[in-house]
Protein backbone atom coordinates (compact mmCIF):
# COMPACT_ATOMS: atom_id res chain seq x y z
CA UNK A 1 0.00 0.00 0.00
CA UNK A 2 1.40 3.63 -0.96
CA UNK A 3 1.42 6.05 1.73
CA UNK A 4 -0.56 8.66 1.37
CA UNK A 5 2.03 11.12 3.22
CA UNK A 6 4.60 10.42 0.40
CA UNK A 7 2.05 10.77 -2.28
CA UNK A 8 0.67 14.98 -0.44
CA UNK A 9 2.30 17.89 -2.42
CA UNK A 10 1.78 20.96 0.13
CA UNK A 11 0.15 18.18 2.88
CA UNK A 12 3.61 17.64 3.45
CA UNK A 13 3.86 19.89 5.97
CA UNK A 14 0.75 18.83 7.62
CA UNK A 15 1.20 17.61 10.81
CA UNK A 16 2.15 14.15 11.64
CA UNK A 17 -1.17 13.25 12.84
CA UNK A 18 -2.84 14.53 10.05
CA UNK A 19 -0.18 11.92 7.82
CA UNK A 20 -1.47 9.20 10.14
CA UNK A 21 -4.98 10.34 9.06
CA UNK A 22 -4.20 10.21 5.77
CA UNK A 23 -2.92 6.70 5.50
CA UNK A 24 -6.02 5.55 7.27
CA UNK A 25 -8.27 7.54 4.98
CA UNK A 26 -6.43 5.87 1.91
CA UNK A 27 -6.62 2.61 2.95
CA UNK A 28 -10.30 2.72 3.37
CA UNK A 29 -10.99 4.59 0.01
CA UNK A 30 -9.09 2.00 -1.14
CA UNK A 31 -11.47 -0.06 -0.29
CA UNK A 32 -14.36 1.69 -1.39
CA UNK A 33 -12.67 1.45 -4.92
CA UNK A 34 -12.44 -2.31 -5.03
CA UNK A 35 -15.95 -2.67 -4.45
CA UNK A 36 -17.05 -2.23 -0.49
CA UNK A 37 -19.39 0.52 -0.65
CA UNK A 38 -20.20 -0.03 3.41
CA UNK A 39 -16.61 0.79 3.82
CA UNK A 40 -18.12 4.91 2.84
CA UNK A 41 -19.42 5.37 6.22
CA UNK A 42 -16.68 4.95 8.30
CA UNK A 43 -15.66 7.96 6.14
CA UNK A 44 -18.99 9.77 6.55
CA UNK A 45 -19.25 9.45 10.12
CA UNK A 46 -16.04 10.15 10.61
CA UNK A 47 -15.98 13.38 8.93
CA UNK A 48 -19.85 14.48 8.60
CA UNK A 49 -19.83 16.77 11.56
CA UNK A 50 -16.53 18.62 10.41
CA UNK A 51 -18.00 18.82 6.52
CA UNK A 52 -21.33 20.00 8.29
CA UNK A 53 -19.64 22.71 10.62
CA UNK A 54 -17.90 24.02 7.90
CA UNK A 55 -20.84 24.36 5.22
CA UNK A 56 -22.61 25.70 8.09
CA UNK A 57 -20.49 28.39 9.18
CA UNK A 58 -20.39 29.21 5.69
CA UNK A 59 -23.95 29.63 5.15
CA UNK A 60 -25.07 30.29 8.68
CA UNK A 61 -28.15 27.96 7.61
CA UNK A 62 -28.63 24.72 8.98
CA UNK A 63 -30.89 23.21 6.24
CA UNK A 64 -28.82 24.38 3.53
CA UNK A 65 -25.18 23.06 5.14
CA UNK A 66 -27.51 19.47 5.76
CA UNK A 67 -28.41 19.26 1.96
CA UNK A 68 -25.03 20.71 0.98
CA UNK A 69 -22.87 18.29 3.09
CA UNK A 70 -25.26 15.27 1.88
CA UNK A 71 -24.83 16.37 -1.54
CA UNK A 72 -20.67 16.72 -0.97
CA UNK A 73 -20.91 13.42 0.40
CA UNK A 74 -22.88 11.67 -2.66
CA UNK A 75 -20.46 13.21 -4.97
CA UNK A 76 -17.38 12.05 -3.07
CA UNK A 77 -18.98 8.60 -3.31
CA UNK A 78 -19.29 9.03 -7.39
CA UNK A 79 -16.07 10.49 -8.10
CA UNK A 80 -14.31 7.95 -5.58
CA UNK A 81 -12.85 6.00 -8.36
CA UNK A 82 -10.83 8.95 -9.72
CA UNK A 83 -9.62 9.94 -6.55
CA UNK A 84 -5.71 8.79 -6.81
CA UNK A 85 -4.42 9.90 -3.08
CA UNK A 86 -2.58 12.46 -4.72
CA UNK A 87 -4.00 14.39 -1.77
CA UNK A 88 -5.31 13.25 1.46
CA UNK A 89 -9.11 12.32 0.95
CA UNK A 90 -9.61 15.30 4.00
CA UNK A 91 -8.44 17.38 1.72
CA UNK A 92 -10.20 16.00 -1.11
CA UNK A 93 -13.70 16.26 0.30
CA UNK A 94 -13.54 19.71 1.79
CA UNK A 95 -12.79 21.23 -1.67
CA UNK A 96 -15.77 19.11 -3.03
CA UNK A 97 -17.67 20.72 -0.24
CA UNK A 98 -16.15 24.25 -0.02
CA UNK A 99 -16.46 24.18 -3.71
CA UNK A 100 -20.09 23.19 -3.40
CA UNK A 101 -20.39 25.88 -0.83
CA UNK A 102 -19.45 28.41 -3.06
CA UNK A 103 -21.91 27.91 -5.94
CA UNK A 104 -24.28 27.63 -3.70
CA UNK A 105 -23.59 31.25 -2.07
CA UNK A 106 -23.19 32.57 -5.20
CA UNK A 107 -26.37 31.33 -6.50
CA UNK A 108 -28.29 32.59 -3.50
CA UNK A 109 -26.26 35.79 -3.66
CA UNK A 110 -30.03 37.92 -2.04
CA UNK A 111 -30.86 35.32 -0.26
CA UNK A 112 -29.72 35.00 3.39
CA UNK A 113 -31.59 33.49 6.00
CA UNK A 114 -30.52 32.78 9.32
CA UNK A 115 -31.18 29.07 10.63
CA UNK A 116 -29.14 28.61 13.53
CA UNK A 117 -27.50 26.08 16.37
CA UNK A 118 -27.84 26.25 19.64
CA UNK A 119 -24.74 26.97 21.09
CA UNK A 120 -23.41 23.86 23.68
CA UNK A 121 -22.99 26.10 26.87
CA UNK A 122 -22.44 22.71 29.08
CA UNK A 123 -19.07 23.18 27.15
CA UNK A 124 -15.83 25.00 29.77
CA UNK A 125 -14.43 27.39 27.08
CA UNK A 126 -17.55 28.72 26.14
CA UNK A 127 -18.92 28.54 29.40
CA UNK A 128 -15.91 30.67 31.30
CA UNK A 129 -16.18 32.77 28.02
CA UNK A 130 -20.24 33.76 28.29
CA UNK A 131 -19.21 34.32 31.84
CA UNK A 132 -16.74 37.21 31.01
CA UNK A 133 -19.41 38.57 29.04
CA UNK A 134 -22.23 38.28 31.10
CA UNK A 135 -20.72 39.22 34.56
CA UNK A 136 -20.08 42.99 33.14
CA UNK A 137 -23.56 43.19 31.46
CA UNK A 138 -25.77 41.61 33.79
CA UNK A 139 -28.34 40.45 31.10
CA UNK A 140 -29.97 37.41 30.95
CA UNK A 141 -27.06 34.85 29.69
CA UNK A 142 -29.51 32.90 26.97
CA UNK A 143 -30.82 35.50 25.59
CA UNK A 144 -26.88 37.34 25.48
CA UNK A 145 -25.93 34.28 23.93
CA UNK A 146 -28.70 34.18 21.08
CA UNK A 147 -27.97 38.06 20.11
CA UNK A 148 -24.26 37.58 20.23
CA UNK A 149 -24.80 34.17 18.41
CA UNK A 150 -26.18 36.42 15.76
CA UNK A 151 -24.08 39.30 15.82
CA UNK A 152 -21.08 36.86 15.09
CA UNK A 153 -23.30 35.37 11.92
CA UNK A 154 -24.09 38.59 10.53
CA UNK A 155 -20.39 40.02 11.24
CA UNK A 156 -19.58 36.77 9.03
CA UNK A 157 -22.02 37.52 6.48
CA UNK A 158 -20.39 40.50 5.47
CA UNK A 159 -17.74 38.81 5.05
CA UNK A 160 -17.03 38.07 1.03
CA UNK A 161 -17.08 34.32 0.21
CA UNK A 162 -13.13 33.98 0.23
CA UNK A 163 -12.44 35.59 3.47
CA UNK A 164 -15.39 33.98 4.88
CA UNK A 165 -14.44 30.41 3.84
CA UNK A 166 -10.62 31.09 5.40
CA UNK A 167 -11.97 32.61 8.84
CA UNK A 168 -14.31 29.33 8.69
CA UNK A 169 -11.41 27.21 7.73
CA UNK A 170 -8.49 28.68 10.15
CA UNK A 171 -10.64 30.19 12.96
CA UNK A 172 -13.15 27.29 13.63
CA UNK A 173 -12.20 24.59 11.77
CA UNK A 174 -8.85 24.75 12.87
CA UNK A 175 -6.88 23.67 9.78
CA UNK A 176 -3.58 25.21 8.60
CA UNK A 177 -2.98 27.62 5.96
CA UNK A 178 -1.19 25.27 3.69
CA UNK A 179 -4.32 23.33 4.10
CA UNK A 180 -6.65 26.04 3.91
CA UNK A 181 -4.59 27.03 0.49
CA UNK A 182 -5.20 23.55 -1.20
CA UNK A 183 -8.37 23.34 -0.47
CA UNK A 184 -9.08 26.85 -1.96
CA UNK A 185 -6.53 26.36 -4.90
CA UNK A 186 -4.96 29.77 -3.75
CA UNK A 187 -1.22 30.78 -2.21
CA UNK A 188 -0.65 30.68 1.65
CA UNK A 189 0.20 34.24 1.40
CA UNK A 190 -3.49 34.86 0.07
CA UNK A 191 -5.38 33.21 2.47
CA UNK A 192 -2.98 34.88 5.32
CA UNK A 193 -3.77 38.39 3.55
CA UNK A 194 -7.49 37.53 3.55
CA UNK A 195 -7.61 35.95 7.07
CA UNK A 196 -5.87 39.36 8.32
CA UNK A 197 -8.14 41.59 6.27
CA UNK A 198 -11.30 39.57 7.47
CA UNK A 199 -10.20 39.43 10.92
CA UNK A 200 -9.89 43.52 10.61
CA UNK A 201 -13.67 43.61 9.44
CA UNK A 202 -14.79 41.26 12.02
CA UNK A 203 -13.37 43.30 14.99
CA UNK A 204 -14.43 46.28 13.24
CA UNK A 205 -18.24 44.98 13.36
CA UNK A 206 -17.83 43.02 16.84
CA UNK A 207 -16.11 45.76 18.77
CA UNK A 208 -18.78 46.32 21.18
CA UNK A 209 -18.47 42.50 22.88
CA UNK A 210 -14.41 42.96 22.37
CA UNK A 211 -12.58 43.37 25.68
CA UNK A 212 -8.85 44.38 26.21
CA UNK B 1 -2.54 19.88 26.73
CA UNK B 2 -3.63 20.57 30.78
CA UNK B 3 -1.41 23.95 30.70
CA UNK B 4 -3.90 25.01 28.02
CA UNK B 5 -6.92 23.80 29.72
CA UNK B 6 -5.60 25.74 32.66
CA UNK B 7 -4.93 28.89 30.47
CA UNK B 8 -8.58 28.46 29.30
CA UNK B 9 -10.14 28.09 32.56
CA UNK B 10 -8.51 31.30 33.90
CA UNK B 11 -10.60 34.03 35.13
CA UNK B 12 -10.96 35.93 31.05
CA UNK B 13 -9.56 39.51 31.21
CA UNK B 14 -10.07 40.26 27.76
CA UNK B 15 -12.26 38.95 24.97
CA UNK B 16 -10.98 39.05 21.47
CA UNK B 17 -12.32 38.15 18.07
CA UNK B 18 -10.35 34.83 17.91
CA UNK B 19 -12.45 34.27 21.65
CA UNK B 20 -16.04 34.89 19.81
CA UNK B 21 -15.32 32.74 16.70
CA UNK B 22 -14.07 29.61 19.68
CA UNK B 23 -17.93 30.39 20.93
CA UNK B 24 -19.36 30.26 17.10
CA UNK B 25 -17.61 26.44 17.21
CA UNK B 26 -19.74 25.55 19.67
CA UNK B 27 -22.54 25.59 17.82
CA UNK B 28 -23.01 22.23 16.99
CA UNK B 29 -26.43 20.31 16.12
CA UNK B 30 -27.99 17.90 18.07
CA UNK B 31 -27.80 13.30 17.74
CA UNK B 32 -31.06 14.00 16.78
CA UNK B 33 -30.14 16.21 13.44
CA UNK B 34 -27.99 13.62 12.93
CA UNK B 35 -30.19 10.97 12.49
CA UNK B 36 -32.14 12.78 10.65
CA UNK B 37 -29.42 13.49 8.62
CA UNK B 38 -27.93 9.50 8.29
CA UNK B 39 -31.33 8.71 6.81
CA UNK B 40 -31.52 11.24 4.28
CA UNK B 41 -28.14 10.48 3.79
CA UNK B 42 -28.64 7.10 2.67
CA UNK B 43 -31.86 7.66 0.38
CA UNK B 44 -29.78 10.03 -1.55
CA UNK B 45 -26.92 7.79 -1.87
CA UNK B 46 -28.82 4.86 -2.71
CA UNK B 47 -30.70 6.61 -5.76
CA UNK B 48 -27.16 7.78 -6.50
CA UNK B 49 -26.32 3.97 -7.27
CA UNK B 50 -29.55 3.61 -8.51
CA UNK B 51 -29.89 6.80 -11.12
CA UNK B 52 -26.80 6.34 -13.26
CA UNK B 53 -25.10 9.73 -14.00
CA UNK B 54 -26.20 10.51 -17.70
CA UNK B 55 -23.42 9.80 -20.33
CA UNK B 56 -22.90 13.83 -21.24
CA UNK B 57 -21.65 13.80 -17.44
CA UNK B 58 -18.76 11.17 -18.54
CA UNK B 59 -17.73 13.55 -21.76
CA UNK B 60 -17.78 16.67 -19.53
CA UNK B 61 -14.43 15.58 -17.73
CA UNK B 62 -12.35 15.40 -20.74
CA UNK B 63 -13.56 18.63 -21.94
CA UNK B 64 -12.92 20.32 -18.42
CA UNK B 65 -9.17 18.50 -19.21
CA UNK B 66 -8.59 20.00 -22.28
CA UNK B 67 -9.94 23.91 -20.87
CA UNK B 68 -5.95 24.97 -21.05
CA UNK B 69 -5.92 24.66 -24.75
CA UNK B 70 -9.50 25.52 -26.36
CA UNK B 71 -7.70 29.37 -26.99
CA UNK B 72 -4.66 27.22 -29.01
CA UNK B 73 -7.26 25.01 -30.66
CA UNK B 74 -9.83 27.46 -31.66
CA UNK B 75 -6.79 29.73 -32.71
CA UNK B 76 -5.30 26.95 -35.11
CA UNK B 77 -9.20 26.27 -36.04
CA UNK B 78 -9.68 29.73 -37.02
CA UNK B 79 -6.56 29.92 -39.11
CA UNK B 80 -7.20 26.47 -40.72
CA UNK B 81 -10.51 27.55 -41.89
CA UNK B 82 -8.78 31.34 -43.13
CA UNK B 83 -6.32 29.01 -44.97
CA UNK B 84 -9.21 27.10 -46.74
CA UNK B 85 -11.03 30.23 -47.14
CA UNK B 86 -7.79 31.71 -49.11
CA UNK B 87 -7.88 28.67 -51.02
CA UNK B 88 -10.93 27.77 -52.21
CA UNK B 89 -11.21 32.28 -52.94
CA UNK B 90 -8.00 31.54 -55.25
CA UNK B 91 -9.64 28.88 -56.82
CA UNK B 92 -12.24 30.35 -57.38
CA UNK B 93 -10.38 33.51 -59.11
CA UNK B 94 -8.74 31.54 -61.10
CA UNK B 95 -11.67 29.64 -63.10
CA UNK B 96 -12.81 33.09 -63.11
CA UNK B 97 -10.32 35.20 -64.96
CA UNK B 98 -9.65 31.28 -66.78
CA UNK B 99 -9.49 31.97 -71.02
CA UNK B 100 -13.20 31.89 -72.09
CA UNK B 101 -14.18 30.52 -75.54
CA UNK B 102 -13.45 33.31 -77.19
CA UNK B 103 -10.19 34.13 -75.72
CA UNK B 104 -7.45 33.88 -78.69
CA UNK B 105 -5.50 32.17 -76.60
CA UNK B 106 -7.85 29.53 -76.04
CA UNK B 107 -8.98 29.59 -79.29
CA UNK B 108 -4.76 28.99 -79.86
CA UNK B 109 -4.57 26.47 -77.91
CA UNK B 110 -7.71 23.93 -79.00
CA UNK B 111 -6.15 21.71 -81.53
CA UNK B 112 -6.70 23.10 -85.28
CA UNK B 113 -9.91 21.23 -86.55
CA UNK B 114 -11.35 21.78 -83.60
CA UNK B 115 -10.69 25.04 -83.70
CA UNK B 116 -11.84 24.96 -87.33
CA UNK B 117 -14.99 22.59 -86.20
CA UNK B 118 -16.37 24.93 -83.44
CA UNK B 119 -15.59 28.46 -84.85
CA UNK B 120 -18.98 28.69 -86.39
CA UNK B 121 -20.71 27.07 -84.03
CA UNK B 122 -18.99 29.28 -81.15
CA UNK B 123 -19.80 32.54 -83.20
CA UNK B 124 -22.48 35.01 -81.77
CA UNK B 125 -25.97 34.92 -83.25
CA UNK B 126 -25.39 38.06 -85.87
CA UNK B 127 -21.48 36.79 -86.43
CA UNK B 128 -23.02 33.12 -87.49
CA UNK B 129 -25.61 34.62 -90.12
CA UNK B 130 -22.94 36.80 -91.55
CA UNK B 131 -20.93 33.10 -91.63
CA UNK B 132 -23.57 31.48 -93.24
CA UNK B 133 -24.53 34.13 -95.72
CA UNK B 134 -20.66 34.14 -96.73
CA UNK B 135 -20.48 30.57 -96.92
CA UNK B 136 -23.63 30.65 -99.20
CA UNK B 137 -21.52 32.93 -101.49
CA UNK B 138 -18.54 30.79 -101.35
CA UNK B 139 -20.46 27.90 -102.10
CA UNK B 140 -21.45 29.81 -105.25
CA UNK B 141 -18.01 30.41 -105.76
CA UNK B 142 -17.99 26.11 -106.31
CA UNK B 143 -21.30 25.14 -107.49
CA UNK B 144 -20.81 26.11 -110.54
CA UNK B 145 -17.35 24.22 -111.44
CA UNK B 146 -19.69 21.90 -109.93
CA UNK B 147 -22.43 22.00 -112.70
CA UNK B 148 -19.61 22.05 -114.95
CA UNK B 149 -18.37 18.73 -113.96
CA UNK B 150 -21.64 16.79 -113.46
CA UNK B 151 -20.83 13.43 -111.23
CA UNK B 152 -22.86 10.65 -109.85
CA UNK B 153 -21.20 11.39 -106.82
CA UNK B 154 -21.33 15.08 -106.90
CA UNK B 155 -23.89 15.13 -104.34
CA UNK B 156 -21.86 13.30 -101.82
CA UNK B 157 -19.02 15.06 -102.69
CA UNK B 158 -20.46 18.76 -102.41
CA UNK B 159 -20.94 18.16 -98.55
CA UNK B 160 -17.54 17.96 -97.11
CA UNK B 161 -16.74 20.84 -99.58
CA UNK B 162 -19.50 23.41 -98.43
CA UNK B 163 -18.11 21.92 -94.47
CA UNK B 164 -14.97 23.26 -95.48
CA UNK B 165 -15.83 26.40 -97.62
CA UNK B 166 -18.28 27.09 -94.46
CA UNK B 167 -15.27 26.88 -92.28
CA UNK B 168 -13.51 29.03 -94.22
CA UNK B 169 -16.19 31.60 -94.61
CA UNK B 170 -16.74 31.50 -91.07
CA UNK B 171 -13.05 32.77 -90.75
CA UNK B 172 -13.58 35.52 -93.03
CA UNK B 173 -16.77 36.98 -91.47
CA UNK B 174 -15.95 39.73 -89.23
CA UNK B 175 -16.47 38.60 -86.17
CA UNK B 176 -15.69 39.95 -82.82
CA UNK B 177 -11.89 41.18 -81.97
CA UNK B 178 -11.16 37.87 -80.23
CA UNK B 179 -12.10 35.15 -82.57
CA UNK B 180 -10.75 38.06 -85.50
CA UNK B 181 -6.89 38.28 -83.77
CA UNK B 182 -6.84 34.51 -84.15
CA UNK B 183 -7.48 34.33 -87.39
CA UNK B 184 -3.95 34.55 -89.03
CA UNK B 185 -1.57 31.93 -91.03
CA UNK B 186 -1.48 29.36 -88.39
CA UNK B 187 -5.78 28.84 -88.71
CA UNK B 188 -4.83 28.97 -92.84
CA UNK B 189 -2.20 26.35 -92.46
CA UNK B 190 -4.32 24.10 -90.15
CA UNK B 191 -6.77 24.69 -92.89
CA UNK B 192 -4.49 23.37 -95.37
CA UNK B 193 -3.57 20.53 -93.53
CA UNK B 194 -7.12 19.79 -92.80
CA UNK B 195 -7.78 19.75 -96.65
CA UNK B 196 -4.52 17.92 -97.32
CA UNK B 197 -6.16 15.25 -95.07
CA UNK B 198 -8.63 15.37 -96.93
CA UNK B 199 -7.06 14.94 -99.76
CA UNK B 200 -4.79 12.48 -99.04
CA UNK B 201 -7.28 9.42 -99.44
CA UNK B 202 -8.46 10.62 -102.39
CA UNK B 203 -5.19 9.01 -104.42
CA UNK B 204 -5.53 5.79 -102.46
CA UNK B 205 -8.46 3.24 -103.14
CA UNK B 206 -10.71 3.45 -105.60
CA UNK B 207 -13.86 4.57 -103.21
CA UNK B 208 -11.82 7.26 -102.66
CA UNK B 209 -11.89 8.35 -106.42
CA UNK B 210 -15.45 9.59 -105.26
CA UNK B 211 -14.08 12.62 -103.59
CA UNK B 212 -11.78 13.64 -106.35
CA UNK B 213 -14.22 16.34 -107.68
CA UNK B 214 -14.36 17.61 -104.42
CA UNK B 215 -11.38 17.79 -103.32
CA UNK B 216 -10.54 19.24 -107.08
CA UNK B 217 -13.34 21.93 -105.54
CA UNK B 218 -11.25 22.59 -102.37
CA UNK B 219 -8.29 23.01 -103.93
CA UNK B 220 -9.74 25.51 -105.86
CA UNK B 221 -11.54 27.08 -103.01
CA UNK B 222 -8.05 27.14 -101.33
CA UNK B 223 -6.36 29.41 -104.31
CA UNK B 224 -9.09 31.36 -104.07
CA UNK B 225 -8.78 31.92 -100.21
CA UNK B 226 -4.59 32.10 -100.38
CA UNK B 227 -5.10 34.76 -103.12
CA UNK B 228 -7.65 36.70 -101.52
CA UNK B 229 -8.09 35.26 -98.04
CA UNK B 230 -4.95 36.57 -96.75
CA UNK B 231 -5.53 40.02 -97.89
CA UNK B 232 -9.22 40.50 -96.54
CA UNK B 233 -7.88 39.21 -93.58
CA UNK B 234 -4.93 41.73 -93.19
CA UNK B 235 -7.46 44.46 -94.22
CA UNK B 236 -10.00 43.46 -92.01
CA UNK B 237 -8.04 43.03 -88.85
CA UNK B 238 -6.04 46.08 -89.78
CA UNK B 239 -9.44 48.28 -89.92
CA UNK B 240 -10.31 46.25 -86.83
CA UNK B 241 -7.18 47.34 -84.87
CA UNK B 242 -7.24 51.16 -86.45
CA UNK B 243 -10.56 51.58 -85.36
CA UNK B 244 -10.01 53.55 -82.44
CA UNK B 245 -7.15 55.40 -83.97
CA UNK B 246 -9.42 56.83 -87.21
CA UNK B 247 -12.35 57.26 -84.44
CA UNK B 248 -10.03 59.72 -82.39
CA UNK B 249 -8.99 61.51 -85.56
CA UNK B 250 -12.02 62.11 -86.74
CA UNK B 251 -13.12 63.28 -83.43
CA UNK B 252 -12.26 66.73 -83.16
CA UNK B 253 -11.71 67.79 -79.42
CA UNK B 254 -14.16 70.25 -77.89
CA UNK B 255 -13.85 71.77 -74.43
CA UNK B 256 -17.61 71.03 -73.47
CA UNK B 257 -17.99 74.71 -71.30
CA UNK B 258 -17.71 76.15 -74.94
CA UNK B 259 -20.91 74.82 -75.45
CA UNK B 260 -22.34 76.42 -72.72
CA UNK B 261 -24.03 79.54 -73.51
CA UNK B 262 -22.93 81.89 -70.18
CA UNK B 263 -25.43 83.52 -68.18
CA UNK B 264 -23.89 86.69 -68.36
CA UNK B 265 -23.79 86.35 -71.86
CA UNK B 266 -27.65 86.16 -72.06
CA UNK B 267 -28.52 88.84 -69.15
CA UNK B 268 -25.99 91.18 -71.58
CA UNK B 269 -28.10 90.07 -74.66
CA UNK B 270 -31.60 90.59 -72.90
CA UNK B 271 -30.70 93.90 -71.57
CA UNK B 272 -29.10 95.42 -75.20
CA UNK B 273 -31.54 93.68 -77.14
CA UNK B 274 -33.68 97.46 -76.65
CA UNK B 275 -30.81 99.01 -77.11
CA UNK B 276 -29.78 97.22 -80.46
CA UNK B 277 -32.47 97.40 -82.71
CA UNK B 278 -29.54 96.10 -85.48
CA UNK B 279 -29.59 92.60 -83.32
CA UNK B 280 -32.67 90.61 -82.43
CA UNK B 281 -32.79 89.05 -79.72
CA UNK B 282 -33.91 85.63 -81.64
CA UNK B 283 -30.23 85.78 -83.24
CA UNK B 284 -28.25 86.09 -80.28
CA UNK B 285 -29.65 83.05 -78.80
CA UNK B 286 -29.35 80.97 -82.00
CA UNK B 287 -26.04 82.72 -82.93
CA UNK B 288 -22.83 79.75 -82.39
CA UNK B 289 -20.52 80.54 -79.84
CA UNK B 290 -17.82 81.66 -82.39
CA UNK B 291 -19.83 84.21 -84.16
CA UNK B 292 -20.96 85.41 -80.99
CA UNK B 293 -17.51 86.00 -79.18
CA UNK B 294 -16.98 87.87 -82.71
CA UNK B 295 -19.53 89.79 -82.53
CA UNK B 296 -19.39 90.69 -79.49
CA UNK B 297 -19.98 94.11 -78.95
CA UNK B 298 -16.89 96.55 -77.67
CA UNK B 299 -17.39 98.58 -74.58
CA UNK B 300 -16.68 101.76 -75.96
CA UNK B 301 -19.87 100.85 -78.99
CA UNK B 302 -21.85 100.03 -75.74
CA UNK B 303 -21.22 102.85 -73.62
CA UNK B 304 -22.44 104.93 -77.19
CA UNK B 305 -25.37 103.51 -77.66
CA UNK B 306 -26.64 103.82 -74.21
CA UNK B 307 -28.72 106.67 -73.91
CA UNK B 308 -28.72 107.78 -70.23
CA UNK B 309 -31.15 110.92 -70.90
CA UNK B 310 -34.71 109.93 -72.44
CA UNK B 311 -37.57 111.98 -72.92
CA UNK B 312 -40.71 110.27 -73.40
CA UNK B 313 -43.93 112.69 -73.79
CA UNK B 314 -44.46 114.25 -70.66
CA UNK B 315 -41.34 112.56 -68.49
CA UNK B 316 -37.79 113.26 -68.48
CA UNK B 317 -35.67 110.22 -67.15
CA UNK B 318 -31.78 110.04 -66.06
CA UNK B 319 -29.95 106.85 -65.58
CA UNK B 320 -26.79 106.69 -63.75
Amino acid sequence: MIEASKLFGKALVASPERKLEADADLAVVRLVQAGDVAAFDRLILKYRERVFGVVYHMTSNREDAADLTQDAFIKAFQSIQRFQGQSSFFTWLYRIAVNSTLNHLRKNRLRSFFSLETVQQENAVSRELLDALTDKTGVDRDGFVRELQEKLNEAMLKLSIPHRTVVTLFEIDGLSHHEIAEIMNCSVGTVRSRLHYAKQLLQAELQPYLRR
Amino acid sequence: MNQTESNDLRPRQSVTVEDLLKLKRMERPSQEFWSQFERELRAKQLAAIVNRRPWWHRLSRPVMLTTRFHAPIGAVAVLALTWVSVRQFDGTTARALAPSPYSPSHLTERPADETLAASASDLPAPSAAAARSTARSAEALVLPREDAEPDASASTAVAPARQVSTVVASHLVPAPSSIATNLNASALASLESKVDREQAPSSGSATDELFAPSARLITTNMAVVRETGLDTLHRFLGGTQDFAANASVGRRMVDPMVRMNPVSEERRSRLLAPALPASSAAEVTTASLAERTESRLSSDRLYDSVSRYGVDGHSISIKF
